[in-house]
C-alpha cells in the first residue's frame, strides 16, 4: 500500500501520508496456502475438512515463515494419518541429517556470502561505482547467498517436518544447473511455481486457450495468449515478493525471458515439424536422406556439450543479473552495480591470488571471497543437491550420520563466533 | 536399529565437538591469533626464563618498534614491550621478571598517550585473550579498578569489572570471532606467528610493525583533545616505581616520536598536557623522563605510529641520554 501511495505522491506531487502497516511474518506464505484451499473448496475438490487438521495445515510451523508453499491435498491426509503420530527413527535420522545440511547452507555458506553481498550493495546504493571484480563478486555473492539461504531454510523446514513424520514438498532442485529460464523455474521455488501454474497460469488459459478454438488463427492466437500468460505469471511472481520497482523489473525481466524462450521453442518446433513433414512428403528419396541428416544434426547440436554450456552460461548470467534488481534497495544502486560489472571501473590485478583483498576492498573481500565463489560454483554445478543426498542416506547411514554431525558442529561453531546472524532473506516476503 | 544409532550419533557427538572447539580456542591460539599473540607469548616465556639484562624495556608497540636491543653495545638489553599494552601489563611483566631473574641496572618505560588514558583499550584483547595475565593478576587489576571507580573502560571494551566477567569473556566465542573466522586452511597465520617468534628471539624482543619507506598518515593521538591519565594506570605507575625501588633499580621513561604529518594536526592543548605529564613524572612517580613528546620526519616511520628506518637513531639517542645522565 505504501508503495502505491508513494508512487501516487510522486506522480501527482501529492502528500498522502504513508500507512506504515506492519505485516505479520510470512504473510505471503500463509495467504497463498489458504487461497489455494478456498479455490479448491469452491471447486468442490477438498475432501478433508477437519478444522483441527486445517488449523494445523495453516499453522504448521516449519513452513510458516518462508515456505515451502504447502498444498492441502498433500498435507491434510498426512495430518489425519494416525501412523504419523508414532516416533519413527528413520524419519528422525533423515530429518536430523537434512537439518544439518540446511543449517550449514544457511550459517556457513549463505551468511559468508552475505557479508560481501551486503557490503557491495550498500556501496552501490550509496552511489559508489565498484571495480569490475568487486561488482561481479557482489552480484555472484548475492546469487549464491540467496540460493543457499532459501534452500537452506527449505531443507530445515522439510527436515523438521520429517521429525514429525510429515513429508513437505521439495522446493529446490539444483536451480543453477538450469539450461534455460523455463527449466530454472521448474527447479527454483518449485512450490511457488506449482501454485502459480495451478491457480493462475491454467485459469488464464495456459497453453491451450480453448476460448478461441473455433478461430481460423487459433494456433497463432493460442501462441500469443500463451506468451501473455507466461509473462503475467512471471510478473505476478515478482510482485508477490514485495512492492517495489526492483521486484517489478525482476518480474518483467523474467517474464520477457520466458516469452523469448518460448518463442525460441516455437521456432524450433516449427522447423522440426517442417523438416519432418517435408522430408516425408515432398523431397525425393536421396534428399529425404540428406534432410533427415540435417535434422538429426540440428537435434544432436542441441544435445552437444558446447551448446549446453552456452545455454547454461546465458541462463546463469541472466539470473545473476536479474537478482541485482531483486536485491537492490534502489534502482540507482542496481544500475551502479551493472555499470561496475560491465567494466566502467577497471582494477589492477594483484601479483598473487591471496592478495585479492586489495582489489576487493570496497566489499570487505579477501582471498576467501574468490575461493568461496569457486567452491559455490562447484557445489551448485557438480554436486548432488540435498534431496539427492537424502535419497542415498540409506546406503551409508553411519558415514552420512558422522558427516551430518560434523557439518552441524561447523554451523554451531559459526553461530557461536559471529556477533550477528543475518535473518533469512525470505522472511521479508 | 541402525537409524536409532544414526540419531544417537548425530546428537551425542555434538558435545564432543563443542569440547574440541573450546580446546582449539584455548590451546590452538598460535593457529588463529593476530600478530600481537606471539609477542605476548614470547614475552611471557622470556620473563619466566633466566636473563641477565642490564636494560629492560617495557612499553607498547611503539616501544617495541623503537628500541633495538642488539644496537646497544657493551650492555645487554631486552625489549619486553608488547603491542597494545599499558603500564598495568608492564607491572606484571616486571614482577615476573624480578621473580626469575637478577635485577637489571635500569628499566626503560615507553608507552604512548592512548594507553595512559585508557587502560582497557587492549586489556581484554591482549592481557586476557592471550592468557598473558593469570587469573589472579586479572582479578587484582579488576579489584583495583573497582576500588578506584575506574570500571567504565573495562566495560566499554567488551568485558566488565567483576571476576565473573572474565569467565564470561573467555567462554563467549564471539570475542574470538574475528580471529577464528580468519583461520586459513593454508595455516598462513600459524606460519606468520612462528616467523614472528623467531624474529623476536633473534632481536631480543624488538619487532618492526609497519615496514614502509615513509608514512604520511596521522597517529592515533591526533584525535585527542586533552590528556588525563587514568587513575588505574597512575596507580600502576606508582607500583612500577615502588617495585623497582624494592630491587634498587632505576626507572626512566622515554616517549617515542610521532611523524611530521601528525605534528601538523595534533591538538595543542593535548600536546601541552602530555608534555607536562612527562615534565612532572619525576616528582609524581619518581620516574625520570629522558625526553618530551617530539616529532621526526615521516621517512623514519614504517606506518602511522611505528618507527622503522628511524629506530636505530632512536636507540642510539636513548643510549646517549642514559650515558649523559650517568644512568649506565
Amino acid at each position: 500500500m505504501d508503495f502505491f501511495i508513494s508512487n501516487v505522491n510522486a506522480a501527482f506531487d501529492s502528500d498522502i501520508a504513508l500507512l506504515h502497516i506492519a505485516l505479520p511474518l510470512g504473510i505471503s506464505f500463509f495467504t497463498i496456502t489458504q487461497i489455494a484451499f478456498l479455490i479448491d473448496c469452491y471447486h468442490g475438490l477438498v475432501k478433508e475438512r477437519n478444522p483441527i487438521n486445517y488449523a494445523l495445515f495453516v499453522t504448521f510451523f516449519p513452513h510458516l515463515i518462508a515456505g515451502p508453499i504447502l498444498h492441502h491435498k498433500e498435507m491434510m491426509p498426512q495430518f489425519a494419518n494416525t501412523k504419523n503420530k508414532i516416533l519413527n527413527y528413520k524419519n528422525c535420522a533423515l530429518g536430523l541429517f537434512l537439518f544439518a545440511i540446511g543449517l550449514f547452507k544457511k550459517i556457513v555458506i549463505a551468511d559468508s556470502f552475505a557479508k560481501w553481498a551486503n557490503a557491495g550493495f550498500s556501496a552501490v546504493e550509496g552511489g559508489q561505482i565498484l571495480n569490475i571484480f568487486e561488482s561481479w563478486a557482489t552480484s555472484l555473492s548475492y546469487t549464491f547467498q540467496l540460493y543457499f539461504d532459501f534452500s537452506g531454510y527449505c531443507d530445515m523446514a522439510v527436515a523438521l517436518g520429517l521429525l514429525f513424520n510429515i513429508k513437505l514438498p521439495i522446493n529446490f532442485n539444483s536451480p543453477y544447473k538450469a539450461l534455460n529460464i523455463t527449466d530454472f523455474w521448474r527447479r527454483w521455488h518449485i512450490t511457488l511455481g506449482r501454485f502459480l501454474k495451478s491457480y493462475l497460469y491454467i485459469p488464464l488459459g495456459g497453453n491451450r486457450n480453448e476460448a478461441y478454438r473455433q478461430s481460423r488463427f487459433y494456433n497463432f492466437i493460442n501462441k500469443l495468449l500463451t506468451l501473455r500468460n507466461l509473462f503475467i505469471v512471471a510478473f505476478i511472481s515478482g510482485i508477490w515478493h514485495g512492492a517495489g520497482f526492483g521486484f517489478v523489473i525482476w518480474g518483467c525481466l523474467h517474464g520477457l525471458a520466458m516469452v523469448v524462450h518460448r518463442i525460441y521453442g516455437f521456432i524450433l518446433e516449427a522447423r522440426e515439424s517442417k523438416w519432418d513433414k517435408d522430408s516425408v512428403e515432398t523431397l525425393p528419396y536421396s534428399d529425404v536422406w540428406q534432410d533427415t541428416k540435417s535434422n538429426k544434426a540440428a537435434r544432436s547440436f542441441r544435445q552437444n556439450r558446447f551448446y549446453k554450456i552456452l545455454c547454461w552460461f546465458i541462463t546463469f548470467n541472466f539470473i545473476n543479473i536479474t537478482w541485482i534488481f531483486f536485491r537492490a534497495e534502489n534502482l540507482q544502486g542496481a544500475l551502479n552495480l551493472l555499470k561496475g560489472m560491465f567494466g566502467i571501473a577497471w582494477a589492477t590485478l594483484p601479483d598473487k591470488w591471496y592478495m585479492a583483498d586489495f582489489m576487493l576492498q570496497s566489499i570487505k573481500g579477501d582471498d576467501k571471497t574468490l575461493l568461496s565463489l569457486f567452491l559455490a560454483f562447484i557445489l551448485c554445478l557438480c554436486c548432488c543437491n540435498s534431496m539427492q543426498i537424502l535419497d542415498r542416506f540409506d546406503k551409508r547411514v553411519y558415514l552420512f550420520s558422522f558427516c551430518a554431525s560434523f557439518i552441524f558442529a561447523c554451523s554451531i561453531f559459526c553461530m557461536l563466533i559471529r556477533n550477528s546472524l543475518p535473518e533469512f532473506i525470505y522472511f521479508n516476503f | 536399529m541402525r537409524y536409532k544409532v544414526a540419531v544417537l550419533i548425530m546428537i551425542l557427538l555434538q558435545p564432543i565437538y563443542l569440547i574440541a572447539l573450546y580446546c582449539f580456542v584455548i590451546f590452538g591460539q598460535a593457529v588463529y591469533m593476530y600478530i600481537e599473540y606471539p609477542q605476548y607469548y614470547k614475552q611471557k616465556q622470556t620473563t619466566l626464563q633466566a636473563n641477565s639484562a642490564d636494560i629492560v624495556v617495557i612499553g607498547n608497540s611503539r616501544g617495541k618498534a623503537g628500541f633495538i636491543p642488539n644496537e646497544i653495545k657493551g650492555y645487554s638489553s631486552i625489549n619486553l614491550s608488547v603491542g597494545g599494552s599499558t603500564p598495568i601489563i608492564g607491572y606484571y611483566t616486571l614482577e615476573r621478571y624480578f621473580k626469575h631473574n637478577k635485577p637489571p641496572k635500569l628499566i626503560l618505560l615507553s608507552y604512548s598517550a592512548d594507553y595512559f588514558i585508557d587502560p582497557a583499550e587492549f586489556f581484554w584483547q591482549g592481557g586476557v585473550k592471550t592468557k598473558f595475565l593469570d587469573f589472579n593478576e586479572i582479578f587484582d587489576i579488576l579489584k583495583e579498578a573497582r576500588v578506584l571507580n575506574d570500571c567504565k573502560p573495562f566495560e566499554n571494551s567488551g568485558g566488565g569489572c567483576n571476576n565473573i566477567d572474565v569467565y564470561k569473556y573467555l567462554l563467549d566465542l564471539r570475542n574470538f570471532g574475528a580471529e577464528l573466522s580468519a583461520v586459513n586452511i593454508t595455516l598462513r597465520r600459524y606460519r606468520t606467528n612462528l616467523a614472528i617468534l623467531k624474529e623476536l628471539e633473534d632481536s631480543r624482543g624488538h619487532f618492526y610493525y609497519g615496514r614502509a619507506n615513509s608514512s604520511t598518515c596521522n597517529f592515533s593521538e591526533t584525535s585527542f583533545k586533552d590528556f588525563r591519565i587514568s587513575p588505574l594506570v597512575s596507580l600502576y605507575l606508582h607500583k612500577i616505581a615502588s617495585l623497582a625501588k624494592q630491587h634498587n633499580v632505576k626507572v626512566v621513561a622515554y616517549v617515542m616520536p610521532y611523524n611530521k604529518q601528525s605534528s601538523l594536526t595534533i591538538n595543542k592543548t593535548f600536546l601541552q598536557q602530555y608534555t607536562n605529564f612527562y615534565e612532572t613524572m619525576q616528582k609524581e612517580y619518581g620516574i625520570l623522563s629522558l625526553n618530551k613528546p617530539y616529532s621526526m620526519p615521516n621517512e623514519a616511520f614504517g606506518d602511522c605510529s611505528h618507527l622503522y628506518s628511524g629506530a636505530k637513531e632512536i636507540t642510539r639517542d636513548i643510549y646517549n641520554k642514559l650515558k649523559e645522565r650517568g644512568l649506565l
